[in-house]
């Protein structure tokens, strides 16, 4: 089961609690949430200043003794709400975070509250946050825990989920394990980007990623996924801006990755869209890493890494004493 | 598995002597069917099983209960003071209650169960303030009902039962010392109950009827009645209400705020003895029979449904309002929907059965009836009063109407002295009749009432006895106008180049100067007075000429 650690603690309060305040700033309301923010409901504690209408997914796996944890943390979701005074408007939906958004509902035929009727032919989603959590990777070999499961329903669900909110904006967080089986896949993917791109500083990243050691595979993650994403959204008419993403080391040692995405669909568009933020700028990207309570550049990172790009983001801004955009603008001033 | 009971006491037992004697209860010889046998008994609607949980909340002192139905499971949860974990394991056993009648509802033992048809688990968490503790019993119904489908000989004895398929954990809850609570979950409803309970609508009606809701905050008497029954009634408690869903606000439910209701009253019910059984509060509609002019709402919720009274146990509904009707005795009981109340039972040898619907036989009950009686007696005979004061006010108010048409059309000159005088009468009958249903204050208008019509009935009998008179209504007619003319008359005349003189209130009343009744009512007096002293209205002339050139009033117009 998913535990908390200090660093996942670190990225909320210290690096998704300032962007979700930004976000929320810049449209002037509340944000609605559409997330797994486990029994503890951490997440939601963390943010309940600047969130509304809650929207929590907690799988229920079909072996015993999975299930009857699942069943004992859907028991702590309910009786933690409102320990926390977060029970109104809080949905508690049971099933695969992935199933869920490919099905339309969850394992009991109930719909995400802010369900809607999309302009495109099927029922959209209109929230305003996104937080997923991959803790098994994006892609997984199929097995007994994940009925009906191919391995892929999670890249699928990421694009579903562009498909579902399209005509909303939203904010988007992911954290993923680095491992999948994919094998050397993502490695292709960024060739063949690179390739296309045609761009210097593209060709050199890829080049600099496909020549790692063992052991860096957050890395490589770290560069192909916003790529993907970003395809992701723009074909489906949504800008796409990407922040640095954060590796931490998580329960049991797991390596995780943590990405955030600011996605504003475009109304006036039917092709695909080239969001402002270009391939050319996603490498410029710094890796970050949360650690010792404290976010922190990577030590190791691409040479195309320019921490100066992060003055084009959107959501970084000086949001408090703590904040990493301190940080990184301080290294920013050496690189 | 439990092996064939019969068997084991041919073996395991001595064959029995002449005498009696007692012989030791095997636990076997409790079935474990028992609990779905009483629960679905006594709990036939699934809502049932919620009131039993918004109880015990009660009985721990909750000031808030919240419901959600949330996935396919319900989900109730109390602010109430929690259970230690004594008392959650005790909360296990059937029939075992450490409630005291006298201050609680719940003492059965049975309440905790009654979801056992609805749900697949029933999931207690609980936690008293103080502890940095709280702890979780889990139910596992599904498995106990499986025992239902076995062959008889297989099945497991209730003991068994309950002890496989219950579950304890402690749950730590850091930073969280003063927090307390207890939270049922039933969890994976079966569909049909789910869509009962899902129907949110009825939910609100019944949690309306049947458990101690407060009243809306706008209802004019809440903070009374309230008061009043903390005082009066030990144990009173009013718990917020709230229902929860995934997609709305909150609902706090509450019991309607209905309008013009006289100020409550409030009287305890006694017995024979003179000690008191019961506590009411009673409020009368000023409208008649409450809700009687309400349009339909949407959701299914009326006023009328809070006709008459109740019975309430510490808040809980025992019975339905229809069932005091009986006791008022006049017009098939019309009065009764006059009122809106409720009958706070004190006496706690008076205890509701299982069901709710009726108290248990017993001879405290018997004593409850017959106080109950009497106050309702009182109550009807209090409405009786005031159905005929409002009536007599209504039917004065009409003749005081009709009485001001009349001097109006005496003025005008339009009606014929006779003709008036005759009405006049009739409106000085009428208004004597109501004189013996009226309150104090209106007896006094009426008396008011009958002198000016007695005076004004001299006026005309003054004017009609005038030697060469002919009355107003033959002289129109007469001279084919139509309209009332004449040389003494108060009203204008088509024919006459000269207008006739006319009374002070016609000229203030046509002029707008003067449009109020108690204006008007002046002017007849000075009009009065005038008359009386002068004998008719051209010899006064010259006075009513000289206040309309006062208030700057063109006499003729």
């Amino acid at each position: 089961m998913f535990k908390d650690t200090e660093n996942k603690t670190t990225i909320r309060l210290k690096w998704s609690l300032p962007l979700i305040a930004k976000y929320s700033q810049l449209l002037k309301r509340p944000l609605s949430y559409f997330g797994m923010p486990g029994p503890e409901i951490l997440d939601l504690r963390a943010w309940r200043e600047y969130l509304s209408r809650k929207t929590a997914v907690q799988i229920v796996r079909s072996a015993k003794k999975q299930r009857e944890e699942d069943l004992e943390s859907i028991s702590n979701i309910l009786v933690n709400r409102d320990n926390h005074a977060l029970g109104a408007q809080f949905q508690l939906l049971r099933g695969a975070v992935e199933d869920v958004i490919l099905a339309g509902h969850d394992m009991d035929g109930n719909r995400p509250s802010l369900t809607v009727n999309s302009e495109f032919g099927s029922l959209g989603l209109a929230y305003d946050l996104y937080n997923l959590d991959f803790e098994g990777g994006i892609h997984y070999k199929a097995g007994k825990s994940v009925k009906g499961s191919s391995g892929g329903q999670r890249l699928q669900a990421l694009a579903e989920l562009f498909n579902r909110q399209r005509g909303n904006d939203f904010l988007f967080f992911l954290t993923l394990n680095v491992r999948d089986t994919l094998g050397d896949e993502p490695l292709k993917f960024l060739l063949e980007t690179a390739e296309r791109c045609s761009h210097p500083k593209v060709t050199e990243a890829v080049k600099w990623t496909t020549q790692l050691d063992e052991g860096t595979k957050h890395l490589q993650l770290a560069t192909w996924l916003p790529i993907y994403i970003k395809e992701q959204a723009e074909v489906r008419q949504f800008e796409c801006e990407a922040m640095p993403p954060v590796f931490y080391e998580g329960c049991d040692h797991a390596r995780m990755v943590h990405f955030v995405f600011l996605c504003k669909y475009l109304h006036d568009r039917h092709l695909r869209v080239a969001s402002s933020q270009g391939y050319e700028h996603l490498v410029l990207l710094p890796v970050l890493c949360a650690a010792e309570q404290q976010l922190r550049p990577l030590a190791v990172q691409s040479p195309t890494v320019s921490f100066k790009s992060l003055n084009r983001v959107t959501l970084f801004d000086n949001v408090g004493q703590d904040s990493l955009c301190n940080v990184v603008r301080q290294e920013s001033t050496h690189g | 598995m439990t092996t064939n009971l019969a068997a084991r006491i041919q073996h395991a037992l001595p064959d029995f002597g002449s005498d009696y004697e007692k012989l030791p209860v095997d636990q076997a010889e409790i079935g474990g069917n028992l609990i779905s046998i009483v629960t679905k008994g006594l709990y036939t609607n699934p809502l049932d099983c919620i009131r039993e949980y918004v109880q015990n909340g009660v009985d721990a002192s909750a000031s808030e209960v919240a419901i959600q139905i949330t996935g396919n499971s319900v989900v109730i949860r109390d602010n109430g003071n929690g259970m230690s974990r004594a008392d959650l394991v005790q909360a296990r056993g059937l029939a075992i209650s450490d409630k005291d009648p006298a201050e609680d509802v719940g003492f059965r033992g049975i309440g905790i169960y009654s979801g056992y048809d609805l749900a697949g688990q029933m999931i207690v968490t609980t936690k008293r303030a103080g502890e940095a503790y709280g702890y979780r019993m889990r139910v596992d119904f599904a498995e106990m009902k499986k025992n239902e489908e076995k062959p008889r000989q297989e099945r497991a004895s209730l003991f068994d039962l309950l002890a496989q398929h219950t579950y304890f954990k402690k749950i730590d809850y850091p930073g969280q010392d003063q927090l307390s609570f207890t939270q049922v979950e039933l969890r994976e409803v079966n569909d049909v109950h789910l869509r009962a309970l899902s129907d949110r609508a009825a939910m609100r009606k019944y949690i309306l009827l049947n458990l101690p809701v407060d009243f809306d905050d706008r209802f004019a008497h809440r903070t009374q009645i309230n008061q009043e029954l903390r005082l009066q009634v030990p144990g009173f408690k009013a718990a917020k209400v709230i229902l929860r869903s995934d997609d709305n606000a909150d609902e706090i439910v509450a019991k309607p705020s209905i309008a013009n209701l006289q100020t409550p009253r409030f009287d305890s019910v006694v017995n024979s003895k003179g000690e008191k059984i019961g506590y009411y509060w009673a409020c009368l509609s000023n409208d008649g029979a409450i809700g009687k002019d309400e349009t339909s709402s949407t959701d299914g919720s009326s006023v009328r449904d809070y006709q008459g009274f109740v019975f309430k146990c510490k808040g809980f509904t025992v019975g339905d309002r229809h069932q005091l009707r009986r006791l008022f005795k006049t017009g098939n009981g019309a009065l009764y929907q006059w009122y809106t109340g409720e009958i706070y039972v004190t006496d706690h040898n008076v205890r509701p059965n299982a069901a709710r619907n009726d108290f248990e036989a017993s001879a405290a009950k018997n004593q409850l009836e017959f106080a109950v009686r009497e106050a309702m007696k009182k109550l009807e005979n209090h409405a009786s009063t005031f159905q005929k004061q409002a009536s007599a006010e209504k039917t004065v108010q009409e003749q005081e109407e009709r009485l001001e048409d009349i001097k109006g059309r005496i003025d005008a000159n339009t009606i014929d002295e006779f003709a008036a005088f005759a009405e006049l009468e009739d409106i000085k009958d009428k208004l004597s009749k109501q004189k013996s249903k009226a309150a104090p204050q209106l007896k006094k208008q009426i008396d008011v009432d009958r002198k000016a019509i007695e005076s004004l009935q001299k006026r005309l009998q003054a004017k009609a006895e005038q030697p060469g008179k002919r009355s107003n209504a033959k002289a129109a007619s007469s001279s084919g106008t139509g309209t009332a003319t004449g040389t003494g008359g108060g009203g204008t005349s088509t024919t006459n180049s000269k207008p006739v003189a006319r009374t002070l209130r016609a000229i203030l009343s046509d002029s707008g100067w003067c449009s109020s009744k108690e204006c008007l009512e002046l002017a007849n007096a000075v009009d009065a007075a005038l008359l009386d002293h002068f004998g008719s209205v051209p010899e006064y002339e010259p006075i009513v000429a000289a206040i309309c050139t006062t208030l700057e009033l063109d006499e003729a117009n």
